[in-house]
């Protein structure tokens, strides 16, 4: 009985298992890492800086849209310790699209179609691990390609014409198309600039154009009102600009490998495609298609990803409910058409399967708690575990290690240091010691991908508000930031401690005359009535 | 997909001529290209050159590698004459000679519909030019016996099959064909030949099939007992292959066995799919324990082989699947249901992918080979086998490849410089590239491949006595191309090295040490020194 309900009403079925994954998320409230220890410390410094009220682009630089910080903000505002900070804030992210996916796919698809990719597309929002990596690659790393690929491939479904309108329709497709582009754009600009792309490519379908001009409207009006609080957008552009000019190179070479990687995924998807298109020529189609095809290829080369261009998926849940409808009206000539859902879930399967795996692992060790705390104080719920696959662990532990190191170091001043930054990729020290976080640095420092020689903020920018800066001895790109900045240090500060990792470096006017700068620090129109140090 | 094959003969034509372009495409250049494991390659044309020397394997030289390795691309460099040949060329061959074995198993059993879709990706597993589960760009005939293994497999494993037309001549084609798969993997990688053997066991469940798999396990000891009088290094075999399986004959760790499932995992999930139907609507204890050792088969090979992905068994226990749906639905009057088009494109989903994977690796191949594109190894037989580097492929590993390359170019200039003339060569390292690369004289009761942890480690080697027991010119690099090879053999032969050798000529890659007892002939540093004399010696037995 409950099966067969759940059957015909997807709705109901995606849903559940929204909640089921949610709850897989965040019920253990523990963080587990295998790989990317450094990112995941990008995003607890983002939740801790924002927790003391600070707000991304007006007080630290980052190309990364609010949401990356907004989201484990929220989760460590609801959970009260940041080892659950984005276990929750992933939790809250599924919760929050699940009725849009339930929308999307319930009015497009037939509950063939629109099980496996829901559950498909939902697996790839909750699972914490770079896509395309090892079941045993546990990590939130880069999470917010996941959000933008699970956002923009239900965007990408809404091409369908719902299957039966009724009067919400225009109302309800306007709003979830409105949602999943403000998403896309606020999380990662690169998904969001498809996301206008592929509305403004509804213009040209007639029975759609109405929600999607709507949509359009609707998303201006959402950036000016985001604008009116935010007061950044202007900043981040600013960053975005900063970090395309470092990395933004569409390199041919990264589109025929990212290409080549796909093969497998490319070939059935362009079977799909081929046998829609083959059974009856639409132009309309054949635009859509290709708009899968070629925007999805151009995200991947700009991601850390081996592997994942969702919006395959997302064109072969169209192509495989155009050949079922094609078929039903008696179009589909040949009973190939028939099989067209298997093609779809020998697309969507394995990856389902791979993604369960890996969330149900998460959710395993972290009640298990397994593996060992990260060793400064508010990180006591985040946890690097050691699996078959040895991978960086090693690096990870030296990695760790002279955190520890560093933590130490600083406790070891005579004051409460405050504004504190590190010349190396992400500063796990605010976060991990409940420090007051500098203002007008950045998130984090990735050579090659948001500073270069070439293109980098100035120093004085950079740190002109950091009171400690802690220089690493070794580290992930510590090397090539010390020598860019080692001018500028060396000026503006001296070393108060060194350590076998470590040198501490205090600003030299702070030296001079602490207790009267100190009073200074921080005081910014971003900072007034925030949470504080509370947590 | 909307090829109506009716006839068997039309099947049997495109096998011919899928198999016909396969071996055109690799054997017309006539040269070798490759971005990946050029060291692997030296292997086999070492072993070429030690043929063309009258050598036999595992009588003259150890190898743990079956004996087909090193025939088969004799035969190519016999056919075309020159090393870069050798590989394409001998695979080329064996292409064609494989076309009649598939066409009559997968012809005899499949529909065309399967039928042709899984021949087009065991004839290309076959025929390309790369590792398995390895990118477009990383060209390479390394560990083409693997290739071999998998593809002969994989024709053998079809033939689980009831004929599709049960007809009196059948069974003795089947005996015949499972025999010669069976031989062709026992001399190229013995680890393939047992699992078609264990296949042949299981056949004898099957009363319809009983007669001709027990011919057959007849035939194979009759026919390894033909080759044993033609060959006359079994033993040696064995013994090779006992050595390396000390080293590394262990079995996989737990972990390393669940990461292969997780690796390819889309294929088993998949195969797993199409099985469970068939299960579900033959409730056949035959087909499960069929469908197990498919799967279970596939993975214990792909665990001891250098390969991250690509389990073909894979793939033919889906297509065996396929073909088994659409027969009960052709038993019963209703229409073809979904389900046997679901599985048909289940299976194309399956092979699809690594079949045009495959022939865009082998169109590139052939592609490069044609162009000339890359630099010729510098030994002067081998000017017909090229490292290429390919713009989209990234940077690794060829600039460790060039630096290799030009250690050669070195090691021949130092070659040509030592007294006497350099034959019965030596290198501590991975591999002996001189001796074909030079045209020298090779020595005899060395092996052919020295891989630190996989042949040879501290505890099983070769004696010094036995391995040097020929030899003239030792080769110690400075730079090796395997470091922890020429480390590992540089500590276990230094005793011997010292006592019987001395250092004769010192480059900046390589250290060449002259066996002591060589006649007193050291006087002049003629760096021409004439080969005639030496190669006009007797051979020393054989």
């Amino acid at each position: 009985m409950i099966a067969s309900r759940l059957r015909t009403h997807p709705s109901w079925a995606i849903l559940l298992a929204a909640l089921l994954c949610a709850a897989l998320l965040a019920a253990p409230g523990q963080t587990i890492t295998t790989v990317y220890v450094n990112d995941l410390l990008i995003f607890l410094d983002g939740a801790h800086r924002i927790s003391v009220g600070q707000v991304p682009n007006r007080d630290f630089h980052t190309a990364l849209g609010p949401l990356a910080f907004y989201l484990p903000a929220a989760g460590y505002w609801l959970s009260g310790n940041l080892g659950s900070a984005l276990p929750t804030g992933m939790a809250l992210t599924v919760l929050t699209l699940a009725p849009v996916f339930a929308h999307v796919l319930s009015s497009r698809l037939a509950p063939l179609v629109a099980l496996p990719l829901g559950l498909f597309l939902l697996l790839i929002l909750a699972v914490p691990m770079n896509l395309g990596e090892s079941i045993g690659s546990l990590s939130f790393a880069m999470f917010y390609n996941r959000i933008g690929w699970a956002a923009l491939a239900l965007l990408l479904i809404m091409y369908l014409p719902a299957r039966a309108a009724g009067p919400r329709q225009i109302g309800l497709d306007t709003a979830c198309a409105t949602f999943l582009a403000l998403v896309t754009i606020y999380t990662k600009a690169t998904y969001g600039v498809v996301a206008l792309a592929f509305l403004s490519l509804m213009l040209i379908e007639r029975r759609q154009r109405l929600w999607a001009i709507s949509a359009l409207a609707a998303v201006l009006a959402g950036a000016l009102l985001v604008e009116a609080f935010w007061q950044s957008s202007g900043a981040h552009i600013e960053d975005l600009l900063l970090a395309s000019r470092v990395s933004g190179a569409m390199q041919a070479e990264e589109l025929v490998l990212g290409f080549l990687r796909h093969l497998a995924d490319y070939v059935l998807f362009a079977a799909l495609a081929v046998l829609v298109l083959w059974q009856r020529w639409s132009w309309r189609h054949a635009i859509f298609f290709a708009f899968c095809a070629v925007p999805g290829l151009l995200i991947v080369s700009q991601n850390s990803q081996p592997w994942g261009i969702i919006t395959l998926q997302a064109g072969a849940a169209v192509a495989a409910q155009l050949a079922i409808d094609a078929n039903q009206r008696g179009l589909g000539r040949t009973s190939i058409s028939a099989g067209a859902p298997v093609v779809f879930l020998a697309l969507v399967l394995p990856t389902t399967l791979h993604c369960f795996l890996a969330l149900g692992l998460h959710a395993g060790l972290a009640v298990a708690r397994a593996g060992e705390t990260f060793g400064l104080p508010r990180f006591d719920q985040i946890r690097l575990a050691q699996l078959w696959t040895p991978g960086d662990h090693q690096f990870s532990t030296r990695y760790l290690a002279s955190i520890r190191e560093g933590a130490r170091a600083l406790e070891g001043l005579p004051e409460k240091p405050e504004a504190v930054a590190v010349l190396d990729f992400v500063n796990p020290f605010s976060a991990g010691l409940g420090l007051k976080p500098p203002r007008g640095d950045s998130a984090w420092l990735h050579w090659g991908r948001n500073v270069s020689t070439e293109h980098h903020l100035p120093g004085e920018e950079l740190f002109g508000n950091v009171r400690f800066l802690l220089e690493p001895r070794w580290g992930i790109n510590n090397l090539p930031l010390s020598e860019l900045y080692g001018p500028h240090i060396r000026q503006a500060y001296e070393p108060v401690i060194e350590t076998a990792s470590w040198t501490v470096h205090l600003r030299r006017d702070a030296t001079r005359a602490d207790q009267r700068t100190a009073g200074n620090l921080g005081a910014g129109p971003g900072l007034g009535h925030g949470s504080g140090n509370t947590r | 997909m909307t090829l109506t094959l009716k006839r068997p003969r039309s099947v049997a034509t495109f096998v011919f001529a899928m198999a016909g372009l396969c071996a055109l495409l690799l054997a017309s250049p006539g040269e070798t290209v490759t971005t990946k494991y050029l060291n692997d390659l030296f292997i086999f044309l070492d072993g070429v050159h030690r043929i063309d020397q009258g050598q036999v394997p595992n009588r003259d030289f150890h190898t743990a590698l079956g004996p087909l390795v090193y025939y088969i691309p004799v035969l190519g460099y016999w056919l075309s004459g020159t090393f870069g040949g050798a590989m394409p060329v001998g695979m080329a061959i064996l292409v064609v000679a494989m076309a009649p074995i598939a066409a009559h198993a997968l012809g005899s059993r499949l529909r065309p519909m399967i039928c042709l879709p899984l021949a087009a990706f065991l004839l290309l597993v076959l025929a390309v030019p790369i590792n398995i589960g390895e990118s477009i760009g990383a060209l390479s005939f390394g560990m083409f016996y693997n290739r071999i293994g998998w593809a002969a497999l994989g024709i053998l494993l079809v033939l689980h099959l009831h004929p599709l037309r049960p007809g009196r001549s059948g069974g003795v084609l089947d005996a015949l064909c499972a025999t010669a798969l069976i031989l062709l993997m026992l001399y190229t990688k013995i680890s393939y030949a047992l699992v078609g053997l264990a296949f042949l066991v299981l056949l004898l469940l099957d009363s319809k099939q009983r007669r001709w798999a027990a011919a057959a396990l007849v035939a194979v000891p009759l026919g390894a007992y033909g080759v044993e009088l033609a060959w006359g290094g079994t033993l040696g075999h064995v013994e090779d292959l006992r050595l390396a399986s000390r080293v590394s004959g262990s079995l996989a760790q737990v972990n390393d066995l669940v990461a292969i499932v997780f690796r390819n995992l889309s294929d088993f999930v998949l195969y797993t799919l199409i099985a469970v139907l068939v299960l579900w609507r033959t409730r056949s204890i035959r087909h499960l324990l069929y469908f197990g050792f498919c799967a279970g088969s596939g993975w214990a090979l792909i665990s001891q082989n250098f390969q991250q992905t690509g389990v073909v068994t894979l793939g033919v226990g889906a297509a065996v699947a396929a073909e088994m749906l659409a027969r009960s639905h052709a038993a019963q009057p209703t229409p073809r249901s979904s389900v046997t088009t679901g599985a048909h494109l289940l299976l194309l989903a399956m092979l699809l992918p690594m079949t045009l994977h495959n022939a865009a690796a082998l169109g590139l191949h052939s592609t490069l080979a044609t162009v000339r594109h890359g630099d010729p190894v510098p030994l002067e037989r081998f000017e017909g086998v090229r490292l290429a580097r390919l713009w989209f492929d990234g940077p690794y590993p060829y600039p460790m490849f060039v630096r290799y390359m030009a250690s050669l170019r070195d090691g021949a200039a130092a070659l040509g410089s030592v007294d006497g003339g350099a034959e019965r060569v030596v290198v501590l390292d991975f591999v002996n590239p001189f001796t074909a690369g030079l045209g020298l004289k090779p020595p005899q009761g060395d092996s052919t491949w020295h891989h630190w942890g996989r042949t040879i480690n501290e505890e099983s080697f070769l004696p010094a006595e036995e391995l040097f027991r020929d030899v003239r010119l030792v080769m110690e690099p400075k730079w090796a191309v395997e470091e922890s090879t020429a480390t590992g053999m540089r500590q276990i032969y230094a005793d011997h090295l010292s006592d019987r050798y001395e250092v004769a000529v010192e480059t900046a890659d390589w250290r060449i040490h002259v066996s002591r007892p060589s006649p007193a002939e050291t006087v002049s540093r003629s760096p021409a020194s004439d080969p005639e004399p030496e190669s006009a010696r007797p051979a020393s037995g054989g």
